[in-house]
């Protein structure tokens, strides 16, 4: 069985409202900013289900909805796919609603009141079972099967793995069914190695008791005794027992367990077998998946929930370990949920396992919740890389689909005094491709549970100027259509291809194919970025100055850089229209003399320094369409659309 | 899991020592009873009445539950009364395995509270229904109160009565056939009522067998959780229920044993106007335990003339045995009949001296008879009809439970009167919630107050921490009335109804006056109180001459069944046909040839004359019985005494 529900009222940052988490069968992967409820979730799941660990979690004051301890704390879970072992131990408690698979399935009901009248004051809990919390409580036995395995973020994992009264490594072992084979007590002629821990704990305890030197003792003790100390006729003789000796077979075996290290070979470490932080927060999760491998020999089902596993682990590792427990949620009877703030985990994991959680709200990633279709799955798992990943811990997210947006943007967004970094904004670089596939991340089959994260699409029109043939491609193009080749036979399109309903069309078309919910399409108000940079920055003297100055210093060596710059400006006064000379502009782009990137380089920087603090100056003077999507993604949907 | 699980549990000789020692060490298991124990197979076991089948059943239970491995499967003992686990509690009650046996993920109870719990109440609740009150009579006559005056007329000029109002065979399924708008009515007034939460107890049946029938991998989930079940007094389980058991726990034995545990001889189920003749029990390869414990073979050799499996019952020899006990016939003048009693107690003080009697007393001396509700006057050629017909003081109802109180003040005397008695004030307290819920109920016009669990918490549920203390305070003022409350202490306890009814925001109206109002105690009430001995359906035999006395319990045949008596008296009574006189040919010792045998009739007599450790008695008019019958009687082992 696995927990596909969760619903919690006031708890923490949940209020009275309907907050329903879904989880799926297998990994699930919690990403989301701080705050935004991630604790929260593993926190009321334990309560509700305990630990394997045994730790007793209290319910404090400050777990109640803004403190208010007059507010009942309910969470709901229900359990699905329960096999026939799972149904007949909670067969009282079962609930019949799924008309459609007719698979009886388990709701707990889990309510917490604080009893202010008591001093000082307490928590109580209560548990009950069916769809509306009308069944009979469930028994400790049968809770037993719900028990988590939990593993919080900063334990100290190297104190699990180490010897000790009642150590974890000890209570592990105890689980492991070959334990108990063996013989429990030692006697003559009986082979050493078919002992069993008990029978170990007894063979050492013989040994000591028929120990020589320690006989000769009790001799010399009996003797001094009688001799010294006792009147004649005394009699009286000593004998030294082993403490323990009489013990259970359980407290034997304990004792012995508890003697035990988790420690890695010497040779094979640098550390001579001591090990750091990191590798024993891996080992402490091997030795509780060991748990889960004798849960799986009996077919019980079992739960794992990890808080950022990715603490004090290097990225190489954190991969191979979320890669494992993917798998290993995979296949087999295994629920696993994971808190994570590592894009890098993120970017590993399917991503239909990713579940975001924004202010309290969880949006599952998996194929029933999201607009994406069946390839957009393949195609983002593919190319979803820890960098794009950050995506799933932003506020909002810009994505653009070439380095000149990737680079440029961020400094404009600065220089327009709203940052990127300052408002949690994440840029997403897709390269030219797929951009439409990230957007629909965001976007929710159910549209009355939109996710609260602005997206911005920004994307070129890829529509010339009629003058850009000529000018951008070859000069036996003119204006004249009749110069071009057949529409088929090329590859561009100018305005002249375009009716104006037609051109409204494909604009239309474009936003069509991405909008939707918090989703938002930019497309350049002319033709590519640089071409808009220059279409609006030409007609400015000072704008004009940074604009050239960048593609020069990118396009030639130093020496030739003020002869090409007067070049530049001749050709530029030459041509009258503003689209003729953003195109000439621009020619330096299709000609290949200048790369896009290191332009947008070369200008973020002389912005920086022309520009600071002037965020009303640089406004007029960059394209229309870059300024609105960065407003829309930083300051929100009412400022942008004040000024839209 | 599935049954190759219950290879891992293995009895033991030592097992056995270690109940015979749990046990008091008295008991000593022959090996017929050890084979039984150990039999882990799905077999049934054809125990005759006295053979201990209880108590092999319950020592094989509480070895079981010793040596059970599984924390979330269990094992499941149904049975038709509660006599098993009333047994278990009292025999292995207060040890740690009596506790072990009587809770998860054992199951111990009812055929009914097995589906109720484990299958109906899920569904009911998972589908928005809720639960107020399962129980049969209350709950028909609840919709026959809803039906309109012209509607019950109507039906009563059919002969139809409350039994009328409640599914048959399947939901949406009454017993009237015409299609109509009285049909539709019955119809609606059923859900109606299902839907305010009640229902009876064939319904939780019918729903439990639909919850089966649509979801049908409950069935595995029942065995996983059930993987051995045991059926006490399997011989009572009728065709419906051996249909939900075997859809429950399937028939093939792949995921779950059966073990039933009953004799054919006594399948007479709960009431006698049900029948069933399935063959479900028992089953091909029963073990036979042929050797009764209870009485000798005297008594084993009369009770065979009327037993109809092939085997027949041996008895043993008892401190009864050898001291000239005669079991006796009276053959009595009609006229005559109300001399029964005496002549049987005249008999009893013949047989056994006062230190038996005493010794006995749990057991006791009881007269039975198949027929025992008085229904209407007796006409003259049903005489003797029933046990009323031979003590006119006989009340059917009596030999029931308590019935409910009808106003609130008969609930606070309830409450004390139970307080006097056992000194629980928390009894007196339940009394108390019980009446208050009505009253409460009744103000609102709804069930604000649910019928189930603890009543005290169903109050509680509704209030605010600070009003929960404020209602204990008022409660206590009422539960410290202990006297039979005088007309001025009610004034004082409506003074605090009132603010009761406030905090519950339920105002006051005709019913709730009517409930409310003071009432004289009752006769029955005064009689418990000035402690006479006067249970009801006991009379009295006093010997005139020395003083001695006979107890006896007056009782239906089926009120009976399962128990130990010293001495049972077996009156002639009138069920279609007068019941001793039609199987007087098996009494005589010689059977009709035929293969249709009053069955009935049989098993009732059957069962009635296998209670009596020492003596059992027979009465029948004279008539009856022709001087040829009277020999044959002699000569089946009978003493013959005239009326």
């Amino acid at each position: 069985m696995y927990l596909s529900l969760l619903q919690i009222k006031n708890f923490r940052c949940f209020d009275d409202k309907e907050h329903i988490i879904t989880f799926k069968n297998g990994l699930n992967v919690l990403v989301g900013e701080n705050d935004s409820g991630k604790s929260a979730i593993m926190d009321a799941i334990k309560l509700v289900l305990g630990t394997t660990d045994m730790n007793w979690y209290r319910v404090e004051q400050e777990d109640f909805y803004k403190e208010d301890t007059s507010l009942e704390i309910e969470i709901i879970c229900k359990f699905e796919d329960m096999n026939d072992d799972e149904r007949g131990a909670f067969l009282e408690c079962l609930s019949y609603v799924d008309e459609e698979k007719k698979q009886p399935c388990l709701y707990l009901h889990w309510k917490c009141k604080y009893l202010s009248s008591f001093k000082p004051p307490r928590s109580a809990a209560y548990l009950s079972t069916g769809i509306n919390g009308s069944g009979p409580t469930p028994t400790i036995e049968a809770r037993e099967l719900l028990r988590i395995t939990y593993l919080h973020a900063l334990r100290d994992a190297y104190s699990e793995m180490q010897s000790g009264k009642r150590s974890r490594l000890s209570q592990i072992m105890q689980h492991v069914s070959a334990i108990d084979y063996g013989d429990d007590e030692y006697g003559d002629g009986k082979d050493l190695r078919n002992l069993s821990i008990a029978g170990i704990a007894d063979l050492s305890n013989t040994l000591l008791a028929n120990h020589s030197a320690l006989e000769e003792i009790n001799r010399e003790m009996t003797l001094i005794l009688q001799q010294k100390m006792l009147l004649k006729k005394e009699n009286m003789e000593t004998r030294l027992e082993v403490a323990g000796a009489n013990a259970s077979k359980l407290k034997k075996r304990m004792a012995l367990l508890e003697k035990l290290d988790l420690a890695v070979d010497k040779d094979d470490s640098d550390m001579n077998g001591r090990v750091g932080l990191g590798t024993s927060n891996i080992m402490s999760m091997a030795c509780e998946l060991l748990l889960h491998k004798e849960a799986a020999k009996e077919d019980r089902s079992c739960f794992l929930l990890v808080e950022e596993p990715e603490a004090h682990i290097h990225a190489q590792r954190q991969l191979k370990l979320i890669q494992s427990l993917e798998e290993e949620a995979e296949n087999g009877n295994r629920q696993t949920i994971i808190t994570t703030h590592s894009p890098l985990l993120a970017s590993v994991v399917k991503l239909e396992n990713i579940v975001i959680i924004k202010s309290g709200e969880a949006y599952s990633l998996s194929k029933q919740h999201t607009k994406l279709e069946d390839d957009d799955y393949l195609y983002l798992e593919k190319y979803l890389d820890a960098t794009k990943a950050n995506l799933f811990f932003a506020r909002s997210v810009i994505v653009v689909e070439g380095p000149g947006e990737a680079l440029l943007l961020p400094t404009l967004s600065r220089l327009l005094g709203c940052g990127f970094t300052d408002y949690g904004t994440s840029l997403v670089d897709v390269r030219s491709t797929g951009l439409r596939r990230y957007a629909r991340i965001f976007q929710r089959k159910d549209e009355n549970k939109q996710l609260d994260i602005r997206v911005a699409c920004v994307t070129d029109r890829d529509i010339m100027p009629n003058c850009a043939p000529n000018i951008c491609i070859d000069e036996k193009y003119t204006e004249d259509v009749s110069t071009w080749p057949s529409k088929d036979k090329r590859a561009w399109r100018a305005e002249a291809d375009f009716s104006y309903d037609e051109a409204i069309e494909y604009l239309n078309d474009m936003k069509a194919k991405a909008d939707g919910q918090k989703v938002k399409t930019f497309v350049a108000n002319h033709w590519t970025l640089e071409y808009d940079l220059a279409y609006a920055g030409l007609q400015n003297e000072e704008m004009r100055e940074v604009l050239i100055d960048a593609v020069i210093k990118v396009s030639c060596v130093e020496k030739n850089r003020e002869a090409k710059k007067s070049e530049l400006k001749a050709k530029l006064d030459k041509y009258d229209s503003i689209e003729e000379k953003a195109s000439c502009f621009y020619s330096y782009f299709t000609s290949k003399k200048a790369s896009k990137a290191d332009f947008a380089q070369k200008l973020a920087v002389s912005l920086e320094k022309k520009y600071a603090d002037r965020d009303a100056d640089l406004q007029k003077v960059i394209p229309e369409y870059i300024v609105n999507a960065i407003f829309y993604v930083t300051k929100g949907e009412s400022d942008w659309e004040l000024k839209g | 899991m599935g049954i190759e699980r219950l290879t891992n549990i293995e009895i033991t000789d030592e097992d056995i020592l270690w109940i015979e020692e749990i046990m008091g060490g008295k008991i000593h298991f022959d090996s017929d009873r050890i084979e039984i124990i150990k039999s882990m197979d799905s077999v049934d076991v054809q125990a005759f009445p006295g053979s201990g089948k209880t108590t092999i059943l319950v020592a094989k239970l509480a070895i079981l539950a010793r040596k059970w491995p599984y924390q979330n499967a269990g094992i499941c003992v149904l049975s038709h009364t509660n006599v098993a686990r009333e047994e278990i509690e009292d025999r292995l009650g207060n040890t740690e395995i009596g506790r072990k046996l009587l809770s998860y993920p054992h199951f111990i109870g009812t055929v009914h509270s097995f589906f109720d719990t484990y299958v109906t109440l899920p569904w009911l609740k998972s589908n928005g229904y809720n639960i107020n009150i399962i129980d049969s009579e209350y709950v028909q006559s609840l919709r026959w109160n809803r039906l309109s005056y012209n509607t019950r007329s109507y039906l009563k000029r059919y002969f139809k009565k409350e039994t009328i109002c409640e599914y048959k065979n399947t939901i949406g399924t009454i017993d009237w056939n015409k299609n109509g708008t009285t049909k539709e009515y019955l119809l609606s007034v059923i859900e109606q009522t299902q839907k305010e939460g009640y229902y009876t107890f064939g319904e939780m049946l019918l729903y439990a067998k639909k919850v089966l029938d649509d979801w049908n991998e409950i069935s595995n989930a029942v065995q996983s959780r059930f993987p051995v079940l045991f059926i006490d007094e399997a011989q009572d389980t009728d065709t419906f229920q051996w249909e939900l058991l075997n859809r429950a726990f399937g028939t093939d034995d792949v995921k779950s044993i059966r073990q039933g545990f009953g004799d054919s001889n006594q399948a007479i189920y709960g009431n006698i106007y049900l029948d069933d003749v399935s063959g479900n029990f028992p089953r091909q390869g029963a073990l036979v335990l042929n050797e009764s414990r209870r009485f000798d073979s005297s008594i084993a050799s009369l009770a065979n003339t009327v037993a109809l499996s092939k085997s027949q019952m041996n008895g043993t020899d008892n401190v009864f045995t050898q001291r000239g006990i005669k079991n006796t016939i009276f053959l009595f003048k009609k006229e005559n009949a109300h001399q029964v009693i005496d002549r049987f107690g005249q008999l009893i003080l013949e047989f056994f001296t006062d230190e038996e009697l005493l010794m006995y007393e749990n057991e006791g001396v009881h007269v039975v008879g198949m027929v025992h509700d008085k229904q209407k006057e007796t006409e003259e050629k049903h005489f003797p009809k029933g046990i009323y017909d031979y003590w006119g003081a006989y009340e059917a109802k009596k030999s029931n439970k308590r019935s409910v109180p009808k106003d609130l003040i008969a609930y606070f005397r309830s409450g004390i009167d139970e307080f006097r008695r056992f000194g629980e004030k928390s009894v007196q307290i339940e009394w108390i919630c019980k009446g208050l819920r009505q009253v409460v109920n009744k103000g609102k016009g709804f069930n604000f107050i649910p019928a189930i669990g603890n009543p005290l918490n169903s109050f509680m549920k509704p209030l605010q921490d600070n009003q929960k203390s404020y209602f204990k305070m008022m409660l206590m003022e009422l539960a410290d009335y202990q006297s039979f409350i005088s007309c001025d202490e009610w004034k004082e306890i409506n003074g605090i109804i009132v603010k009761i009814m406030d905090l519950f925001g339920a105002t006051s109206n005709e019913k709730v006056k009517n409930f409310c109002k003071w009432s004289k105690v009752q006769e029955t009430l005064i009689e418990s109180n000035e402690n006479i001995k006067a249970t009801p359906n006991h009379y009295i035999y006093v010997d005139e001459k020395t003083n001695r006395i006979v107890d006896m319990e007056f009782g239906s045949i089926h009120s009976v069944k399962g128990r130990t008596h010293l001495a049972t008296l077996v009156l002639e009574t009138y069920m279609n046909s007068h019941n001793m006189k039609s199987i007087l040919r098996y009494l005589c010792g010689k059977p009709p040839k035929t293969n249709k045998h009053p069955e009935k009739k049989l098993k009732c007599q059957y069962v009635a004359m296998t209670r009596a450790r020492a003596l059992v008695c027979l009465a029948i008019p004279i008539d009856f019985v022709n001087e040829t019958a009277q020999k044959q009687l002699q000569q089946a082992g009978w003493n013959i005494q005239m009326i």
